[in-house]
């Protein structure tokens, strides 16, 4: 949405997704329980497991947490890289990134935190977090620009309302888990805007 | 018809016991039947399973080379997801009981689970380690645990441990044996039941039946017996049992019968001793009373005479003392003529002479003889009967009877100048009855009883002692007869009757006689 908006110019973010009962969420970066790192920097010249490149939580947050801490990140098979930046690999699912680290395939992963309850028990037992991005919004809905104002305040109303009925929260339910919408408050919007660029610098690299 | 309690507990005590024999019957029928199945289906699952083992090998072994295969990529990249969806597939065309991914440390990578608890443990027991694909089969129970190589290519990734339920075709012999065992178990059971319900019925109209026969024969008898023998103990001997029967039942009934009739007989006869000891008792009081009184009487006219006898004597008047001395005697004799006769009273009941035939016709005219004297003196003329019967009596006491009576109706004529008596005998209410009669001085009706007490006398100036109607009474009731007295009153006559339950029918009489007559 954020390179949408950064394209078009014109999408002005004004709904929070409470998604599962969570109105925003974070990344953990977690190692072997035996592991000598014990902060980001220390992934310099090391592995990285993440999951996927369409991934927020377990791409695009831990590259802009990494990003912020000007540690770059690059493609493990990515030829004359920077021996000071951080090598990633993809597990194509959140318990092999678990698996690939106990395994010895990356010295660290970074995922969802609700990934992280999710792991066995066995499994997490043996890993330690060791670092967190900030938190980030769990989804937004944005209107364009040159929205008529009373459609937009229909819409808004419209989308507002739906888990106050039956039907409503049904339907919220498929999408994805969706509890309800709430207005966006100028601080979390502000929060919002202040990631732009962050990820998008990120993104871009 | 009403059952008896007695009949109804035995009646349930044998439906019971005929209940229980049929129920064990059938149970037993049923388990052998079904021991005898059993032994068929095993035999034909051994049957089974020994042709189908060859195939299943084959089977288990083509699986387990295709999963050796087929998980090879996903174990080589450590791609666990994958390795869950591929454990989740196979689930799909094999009965997995469980499905353990090792990789080639031989530590659990996956055991195909969300919660994964078994991340990290060593594979217990061997594993193939050589390079030949051939799986190991082992068999625990109905499962079967195949382990095989992870590997492609010459290259292995881990190893696969799965445990399978019992063959599909197991299962489904298996299945179909439960079926038809539950069919045969429900066809069993529909038939115990009915059978159970017919058995039912059986024994219920069987306790009824018994109940019912029981009543009749057994419960119902003690009933009325236990109801007689209440009645007996209360008194009343009145109501016999009606029961008959050839049994020892009926033997019982009978005895309580006898029992009833004994206890009535011996009852009856208390109640006529006790009837009699009462007469006696009074008749004794009676007795003392008047013996007492009427032997004090010459006493005191000795005792009175002897004083005036020893005062004439002194004073010398010996015509005085003569007569003095005659009225002693006069009462002395008296006084022994009284003690004669009570002890001739008292020997009547103790001296009993045999009986013997007597003709009354004869005794009459002996005893008219024997008061021919008297009998002329006041020109009594007697007249007996003709045909008087014969009688079976002590013959001495029966002429003492007849000599009181007629000398009685001889010596109180009264003012009759054609003094006559009757001796006869007539028909009464099935006894016959002998009579005295004579048209004397006659009875007033205050003295019909009281003439036969003892030392009564009408005519107090009389020789007599008053005893001798007392003792025909005695004479008589010894006989087991009665005696009674008739009279219209004063001037009218009397007759003087009794009976003698011995008396035979009149036959062999003498011919009627008039007896002769004084004068």
């Amino acid at each position: 949405m954020l390179a949408l908006r950064e394209r078009s110019r014109s999408l002005d973010p004004a709904l929070l997704i409470v998604r599962r009962g969570q109105r925003d969420y974070l990344s953990v970066f977690f190692t072997r329980e035996a592991s000598s790192i014990q902060k980001l920097a220390d992934l310099r010249g090391r592995t990285l497991v993440l999951q996927a490149i369409r991934s927020t939580s377990a791409f695009a947050l831990p590259r802009a947490e990494l990003a912020r801490a000007g540690i770059p990140l690059v493609a493990a098979d990515e030829a004359g890289a920077d021996p000071g930046s951080v090598r990633y690999v993809l597990a194509l699912a959140e318990v092999n990134q678990a698996v690939w680290v106990l395994h010895g395939k990356g010295d660290a992963g970074a995922f969802n935190e609700g990934d992280w309850a999710a792991l066995p028990e066995k499994i997490r037992s043996q890993l330690r977090i060791f670092a967190r991005s900030r938190p980030i919004q769990r989804g937004l809905i944005a209107f364009r620009g040159d929205l008529q104002a009373a459609t937009r305040q229909k819409l808004e109303q419209a989308m507002l309302g739906l888990h106050e009925d039956e039907a409503g929260r049904a339907a919220l339910a498929r999408a994805s888990g969706v509890t309800r919408f709430e207005r966006l408050t100028p601080a979390a919007k502000q929060a919002v805007l202040d990631w732009a660029p962050v990820l998008l610098t990120s993104r871009n690299r | 018809m009403r059952t008896s309690s007695i009949g109804t507990r035995y009646a349930t005590y044998v439906a019971a016991l005929a209940l229980a024999l049929v129920v064990v019957a059938l149970a037993a029928a049923g388990a052998i039947a079904l021991g005898q199945l059993r032994v068929v289906q095993q035999e034909l699952r051994k049957a089974v399973a020994a042709a189908r083992a060859a195939d299943d090998e084959r089977a288990l072994d083509g699986a387990a080379r295709y999963l050796g295969v087929h998980l090879f990529n996903p174990l080589y990249q450590l791609d666990v997801e994958r390795l869950n969806e591929a454990i989740e597939q196979t689930r799909t065309w094999l009965p997995v009981v469980s499905f353990l991914v090792a990789d080639r440390d031989g530590l659990i990578l996956t055991d195909g689970t969300s919660t994964n608890t078994s991340y990290g443990e060593g594979v217990l027991g061997p594993l193939p380690r050589d390079a030949t694909p051939t799986p190991i089969l082992v068999r625990r129970g109905t499962e079967t645990e195949l382990r095989f190589r992870v590997a492609a290519g010459g290259v292995a990734a881990g190893w696969g441990i799965v445990t399978l339920a019992e063959p599909p075709w197991q299962a489904s012999l298996r299945r179909l044996e439960e079926r038809r065992t539950a069919e045969l178990w429900s066809g069993h059971r529909t038939s115990l039941l009915s059978l159970g319900g017919l058995v039912l019925i059986a024994t219920l109209g069987l306790g009824l039946l018994t109940s019912l026969l029981l009543s009749r024969t057994l419960a119902r008898p003690l009933t009325e017996m236990s109801r007689a023998a209440e009645e007996i103990a209360s008194g009343n001997l009145d109501h016999p049992l009606t029961l008959d029967s050839p049994d020892e039942l009926g033997d019982l009934a009978r005895a309580l019968n006898r029992m009833a009739t004994d206890l009535r007989a011996h009852e009856e006869a208390l109640r006529a001793e006790r009837s009699d000891l009462a007469a006696k008792n009074a008749e004794l009081e009676r007795f003392n009373y008047t013996v007492s009184h009427d032997l004090k009487t010459p006493l005191v006219t000795i005792r009175g005479f002897a004083g005036l006898a020893g005062t004439d004597l002194v004073a010398g008047h010996s015509d005085a003392v003569r007569k003095d001395l005659g009225r002693i005697v006069a009462a002395a004799d008296k006084m022994h003529r009284l003690l004669d006769d009570l002890l001739e009273l008292s020997r009547i009941g103790r001296v009993v002479h045999p009986p013997e035939d007597v003709a009354l016709s004869d005794l009459v005219r002996e005893v008219v003889e024997l008061l021919k004297g008297q009998l002329e003196l006041k020109g009594v003329v007697v007249e007996v009967a003709p045909h008087l019967p014969v009688v079976r009596a002590d013959r001495r006491r029966l002429l003492e009877v007849l000599q009181n009576l007629i000398g009685n109706a001889g010596k109180f004529t009264g003012a009759q100048t054609r003094p006559q008596i009757e001796v006869g005998c007539r028909q009464g209410e099935g006894e016959r009855v002998f009579y005295v009669r004579d048209n004397g001085l006659g009875l007033e009706p205050r003295f019909l009883e009281r003439v036969f007490g003892l030392f009564e006398k009408l005519d107090p100036g009389g020789q007599g002692t008053g005893v001798g109607l007392a003792l025909v009474r005695r004479i008589i009731e010894a006989h087991g007869g009665r005696v009674w007295a008739e009279s219209e009153g004063l001037g009218h006559g009397s007759s003087f009757c009794f009976t003698l339950p011995g008396a035979a029918p009149a036959a062999a009489q003498a011919p009627a006689q008039a007896a002769a007559a004084a004068s």
